[in-house]
């Protein structure tokens, strides 16, 4: 039978799926969408996963979750880092526990020195829904943007309306990108600056646009927070001839709901330590990529495979004990693997849209065989009577 | 059960000033004496003021865009909470200064999930939202379409769907001047797009709200906030809503005339005669204090604007069909000319409105300045010396251009206890709650009295929450979840669910099933206010 679904795989949330299911696998899913056929297939074909894992070898739930007790017990600086793979109820969860270890708590949003957080900070950012976009946009700027890898129905779902708005693209390979935001803001200014064609055609575009939305990508956040800054900036000062606003296409997955479940606690989305006395936020200290660098955490919870880390990173993983929450098994060792359903396919659950709307996921295929994040989470609660 | 013994009384709904009573708690409501009685405990508040506990009518604490004004302060390695607090510890703020109901005032529908989360996270308090509904696509389609039926049916679901308490307006309709920044729209004017005014739009949804049966009607952002020369569309929108109850919010900034130049006057005194010509109306006066604020606003033009005129930056939030908000840093100054004629001119309005169960106190935190101000406030009302050396003190512009200097009446602490306590419930249609007559929620606080007025109001010695005591010596005694969330529950033709279904996916292009409260709809701590259709 075929029904009407949401898409849990990529924070676009696309309600309008219809997913005819045959058993433990689809049979048609339309529209298509390679990461939408990619997850369903994964999620819903689940075999023999079912069981965790104590350093790569497969163990009954009571053994595991003995293990996981001990190391957390015994932690005296541990590090929760919340990912995109669970649902927003888990995350805040996962917060509760932080706070009662004085741990430190991550987010994607702590990578490359909080740029997002640290440019939202300083300059402010208009966004708008995905509604309002589809429905008012008549200019999109795309810059360091993988589409096809992260959200490929972005444009046909909410970008392209009867308007025929412009749509352009920065090059997502460009290493110069922090020297190209500069020197758009400063051709905006009126100051003599030499920009090629193609940027000037955007800029002209760009300046009579009656609402315009500049989505950026992983290229330009990995660049850090100077660049974020400069992107930021020049979305401000278009707001100057019409309406501007950004959207972060930087990542998928609740990532959004992990920023949220910090920040619901402390007033900040990424970064923060826990103590006796409160709490604070400092980027370059409790972040999760120093603190693995200077080996400053004795276990790391992480709760959903954290995919923004790059290799370098996880191999600093492999050195400490670990306790991971995912669906699927990862390439480097945890010391606990703990396997999860995946919200929207097993179970419900909420997760963040990329623009911000907190989205019901409602299960395609309940299936109790899979224990949920948010039952581990409770459990991992239940060790010290929370 | 527990009484609470040989307390100095302040009920305005008895006409206790002061006179010394017992009063006798039972089950968290507050009863007749017994006559007879096996066991209690008393607690000694003689020489004690007992009042009422505080009821806030209009504050922003919870939701999307109060997070969004938390990232745009994330310098800080420790916030600074008491200005811009986290929902929880807002909260706790208030209930230490004697508040045990809150209401939030703005919450977008499509984000009431979020606003719901964290007025879940209030527990220690209890509490509601105001959905946001005056720019609303499917709303403002019905009344275009001249469908009244619609208008109710729309208005009921939208406050149903978002667990909203009542419908609010944010200088409704004028979305549609999004790419039009300074521009703002007359009561008549019509609106880019569609074939409908302001001015029907609030009738419309005033009309509506009376036909359901709310407990509390339209809340209304008016037009032209802070503009000079506003009082004249202000005293029109009251005029426009004379057949109808309506709460009017923050109106000190509506009440500004302007001078040969056009600079910022008060017109507090052409204002009153038309503030008290509809008895049915109330206000809250959203006080101005020195010192740093924070916008948050759905008036995203007028936040536009600011940014315009004072930097800082801004950040928005907008969603399709209906008000999203946004948030901007700001700050008063005492020796800026307008800053000061706006305080002094809050001031001049709570002097001059004579009717303590009319007009409340407000800061519209945090765009006027944070809550913790309220002391301060109440200390400028009760003692004109104290008021008058501030105004000595500030920019000259406060004295020359608003009546505040000639004023020399000081609220008695009635006034007071009554314009934070009964005035605000009775305004909100909440019965059990704003004075002390037997029925009543025993949510009571007791003040050791003083001549320090703005100390004495900074802590009071209790705080019973429920006949619980939740608040003693500025210690939180009560840490369990003793509060509930407000919402209601208005008839509407569910026959039309499937159009708003479809609507909303055209209009705003959400899913119905992620629209509004979603999974926070089965959390507990809700309760359910009933709508007095017969009224």
């Amino acid at each position: 039978m075929t029904r009407r679904r949401i898409c849990p795989f990529c924070n676009c949330l696309c309600d309008d799926v219809d997913l005819e299911l045959k058993g433990d696998f689809f049979s048609t899913l339309e529209p298509p969408c390679h990461l939408a056929e990619k997850g369903f297939s994964s999620s819903l074909s689940r075999e023999g996963q079912a069981l965790p894992e104590l350093n790569n070898k497969s163990g009954p739930w009571v053994q595991a979750l003995s293990h996981s007790e001990k190391l957390i017990r015994e932690a005296h600086e541990p590090l929760i880092v919340l990912s995109g793979e669970v649902k927003f109820e888990t995350q805040e969860k996962a917060v509760q526990l932080g706070e009662y270890l004085n741990a430190c708590v991550d987010t994607s949003l702590s990578q490359a020195g909080a740029a997002i957080p640290s440019a939202t900070n300083e300059i402010g950012l208009p966004k708008c829904s995905l509604g309002e976009m589809k429905r008012q946009a008549d200019m999109v700027i795309f810059w360091g943007c993988d589409l096809t890898a992260t959200h490929p129905r972005f444009l046909e779902r909410f970008v392209r309306n009867e308007k025929k708005q412009k749509i352009f693209y920065i090059d997502p390979d460009s290493n110069d990108n922090l020297e190209t935001a500069v020197q758009l803001r400063m051709h905006l200014k009126k100051k003599s600056v030499t920009l090629n064609d193609s940027l000037k055609e955007i800029l002209t575009a760009a300046q009579s646009a009656k609402f315009g939305v500049f989505c950026y990508g992983q290229h330009l956040v990995d660049e850090g927070k100077e660049t974020m800054t400069e992107v930021y900036h020049l979305i401000r000062e278009l707001n100057s001839y019409s309406l501007w606003h950004g959207m972060d296409l930087h990542d998928f997955g609740n990532w959004l709901g992990a920023g949220e479940a910090l920040s619901a606690k402390t007033g900040y989305c990424c970064s923060v330590r826990f103590s006796k006395d409160g709490y604070n936020f400092q980027p370059s200290d409790w972040s999760t990529e120093p603190m693995l660098l200077r080996k400053q955490t004795d276990l790391v919870i992480l709760v959903g495979n954290p995919t923004w880390l790059s290799k370098n990173y996880l191999s600093h993983l492999a050195e400490i004990p670990t306790i991971l929450l995912s669906e699927k098994r990862v390439s480097w060792s945890p010391e606990v693997w703990l396997p999860i359903s995946q919200v929207g396919v097993h179970n419900s659950g909420t997760s963040f849209r990329l623009d911000g709307i907190p989205v019901q996921l409602l299960p395609v295929a309940p299936n109790g065989q899979y224990t949920t994040a948010d039952k581990i989470l409770d459990l991992f609660l239940g060790f010290f009577n929370i | 059960m527990i009484v609470l013994r040989g307390g100095n009384v302040y009920d305005a709904s008895q006409g206790f000033e002061g006179e010394i009573h017992d009063i006798w708690i039972d089950n968290g409501l507050i009863v007749s004496p017994p006559e007879q009685i096996e066991s209690f405990d008393a607690i000694d508040v003689s020489g004690m003021i007992v009042a009422p506990a505080a009821v806030e009518i209009h504050t922003h604490l919870a939701g999307q865009i109060l997070a969004d004004a938390h990232a745009n302060c994330m310098h800080a390695l420790k916030r600074d909470s008491a200005a811009l607090p986290l929902p929880s510890e807002g909260a706790a703020g208030y209930l230490s200064l004697g508040y045990t109901t809150l209401f939030d005032a703005a919450m977008s529908p499509a984000l009431s999930w979020k606003t719901h989360s964290d007025l879940h996270s209030m527990d220690i308090v209890d509490r509601g939202a105001f959905s946001l509904v005056g720019n609303h696509a499917l709303l403002l389609e019905a009344i275009a379409g001249d469908d009244q039926r619609a208008t109710e049916d729309i208005l009921a679901w939208l406050l149903e769907t978002s667990g909203g308490y009542a419908p609010k307006l944010v200088n409704p309709g004028t979305d549609m001047y999004r790419d039009q920044p300074g521009k703002f729209p007359t009561l008549d004017e019509p609106l880019p797009g569609w074939d409908i005014t302001q001015r029907k739009i609030i009738q419309s949804i005033a009309k509506a709200a009376k036909t359901l049966g709310l407990p509390h009607p339209i809340h209304l952002h008016a037009a032209m906030l802070g503009q000079s020369g506003n009082w004249k569309i202000f005293v029109d929108t009251l005029l426009a809503l004379k057949d109808y109850r309506a709460h009017l919010c923050h109106i000190q900034y509506y009440c500004y005339g302007e001078d040969q130049r056009g600079r910022l006057v008060s017109a507090v005194e052409k204002v009153i005669p038309a503030l008290l010509e509809n008895p049915k109306n109330t206000y809250d006066v959203g006080q101005v204090i020195f010192g740093p604020a924070t916008a948050v606003s759905a008036d995203l033009g007028l936040l536009r604007h600011l940014q315009g005129v004072m930097g800082g930056h801004l950040s928005v939030r907008r969603i399709a069909g209906e008000d999203g908000g946004g948030t901007l840093p700001l700050a008063y100054r005492a020796k800026n000319a307008v800053s000061a004629i706006q305080w002094a001119t809050g001031l001049e309005l709570l002097l001059r409105f004579p009717d303590p169960t009319r007009i409340f106190l407000t800061t519209d935190h945090p765009n006027g300045g944070p809550f913790t101000a309220y002391p301060q406030i109440i200390n400028w009302l009760m003692n004109g010396d104290a008021r008058h050396e501030t105004l000595s003190q500030v920019h000259s512009a406060a004295r020359k251009h608003t009546g505040l200097a000639e004023l020399d009446r000081e609220y008695t602490l009635s006034e007071i206890l009554t314009m934070t306590s009964l005035g605000p419930a009775q305004a909100l249609g909440l019965k059990d709650r704003g004075h002390l007559k037997s029925g009543a929620r025993a949510d009571i606080r007791c003040y050791d009295p003083s001549f320090d007025v703005e100390t004495m109001f900074s802590a009071p010695s209790l705080v019973l929450k429920d006949g619980q005591v939740v608040v003693k010596n500025g210690i939180f005694m009560q840490k369990s979840h003793i509060g509930q969330t407000f919402v209601l529950n208005p008839t509407w033709d569910r026959e039309r669910l499937p159009f708003i279904e479809q609507r909303l996916q055209s209009n705003n292009s959400i899913p119905l099933q992620s629209y509004g409260l979603g999974s926070q709809r089965h959390r507990k701590g809700y309760k359910v206010i009933k709508c007095n259709t017969k009224e």
